[in-house]
């Protein structure tokens, strides 16, 4: 008890140099808090910037899958309706309606999901290729009955050809606005 | 659908057709169906004119998605149909443009056979389809008709008439064909 009481007194007068330093440690603390402060704010404007950042990126990246998807889509659609023109050369009219029908679906699928992104006209042309296509499907499902006519394959060669023109011009559309869209991303 | 009076509404509709068509607003394009074209409006609807042999011209509108058939008209019931008809059949198989080929001596493709050996197809029809204003200007590849020999060089052997005269080329597949 008596060790502590003589240390505890030792201690008092050290205690009270304290007070000779404290205007030093408030300058310090405030320099602290004030910096404190600012690296805050310096971290939040960064967070704010990376954040801006990341979501330009997302939105690129999604634009670019659009895009992308549209341009694989209508490519599809355009080897099919290839094929379609050989089927009808040769007379296959079971393989021309499963496969029409396939070109349909395919571009009524892609209008639906990535359509706006192509000019009014473009998106009414492919919409009308896929009416023509469902008439050549319609027609071929007769020809597996009765033989053609010279005429009527004339008519659905004629109706194969437009309608494989206006998928082209909706492809040759969708690639120009990828590669613009590459472009941009590389700008 | 059983076709009944117009109404009012129908007529306006026959109306604005006609009017949109010889403006080409409205590009009709034919279909595989003998005596029938089709067009489609505001990316939804589809319309489509039959001209049966009987020569009765229907007019049917349709829900593309559901396939619904909205409308039906005749030109028994709207007068109006009949000229209607014949606007989309000139604006869908070109005519005043083959009309023009025919008394300028234009170009005409007599025969044309993409492929190799005995395996090609005619894609004569297609190359008349594709002139216009006389040119033809049309990348040889299998968008003309599809391939008839897969994993071959092929070519394009075609015929064609210009201002009175016959001519023929061979252009390989790859390369472009420009004619006259």
């Amino acid at each position: 008890m008596h060790d502590f009481a003589q240390r505890a007194g030792a201690r008092i007068p050290a205690m009270a140099d304290l007070n000779n330093y404290l205007p030093a440690i408030d300058i310090v603390g405030a320099a602290a808090s004030v910096f404190g402060l600012g690296f805050t704010i310096y971290v939040l404007c960064v967070a704010k910037d990376a954040k801006r950042a990341a979501e330009a990126a997302r939105d690129a990246a999604l634009s670019a899958v659009r895009k992308r998807s549209l341009v694989e889509d209508l490519g599809d659609a355009v080897r099919m309706v290839e094929q379609v023109g050989l089927l009808i050369q040769r007379d296959e009219w079971m393989a021309i309606h499963m496969r029409t029908e396939e070109i349909v679906g395919t571009c009524k699928s892609a209008m639906a999901r990535w359509g706006d992104a192509l000019d009014d006209e473009t998106r009414t042309g492919v919409m009308t290729a896929t009416t023509m296509l469902q008439t050549i499907a319609g027609k071929s499902s007769e020809f597996g009955v009765r033989e053609l006519t010279p005429a009527e394959k004339g008519k659905m060669v004629l109706t194969h050809l437009r309608a494989s023109g206006l998928i082209h011009t909706a492809l040759g559309e969708a690639r120009r606005l990828e590669e613009r869209n590459e472009n941009n991303n590389a700008d | 659908m059983k076709t009944t009076m117009p109404t009012e509404k129908d007529i306006e509709f026959v109306q604005f057709l006609l009017d949109s068509t010889q403006k080409e607003k409205i590009q009709w394009q034919p279909s595989a169906k003998e005596g029938q074209f089709t067009t489609t409006l505001q990316q939804r609807y589809a319309v489509f004119m039959t001209k049966t042999t009987t020569d009765l011209i229907t007019l049917e509108l349709t829900d593309d998605p559901s396939g619904q058939e909205l409308l039906s008209v005749r030109n028994l019931s709207i007068p109006q149909v009949e000229d209607l008809y014949e606007f989309v059949r000139r604006q869908a198989l070109k005519v005043d443009s083959v009309l023009d080929q025919i008394m300028q001596g234009g170009l005409v493709i007599t025969t044309a056979r993409y492929g190799l050996g005995d395996h090609y197809v005619d894609v004569s029809q297609q190359l008349n389809d594709a002139i216009t204003d006389d040119k033809l200007r049309v990348f040889v590849g299998n968008q003309l008709a599809g391939d008839p020999c897969p994993n071959v060089a092929k070519n394009l052997i075609l015929e064609y008439r210009f201002r009175d005269q016959t001519f023929q080329r061979t252009v390989n597949e790859g390369e472009t064909l420009d004619l006259p």
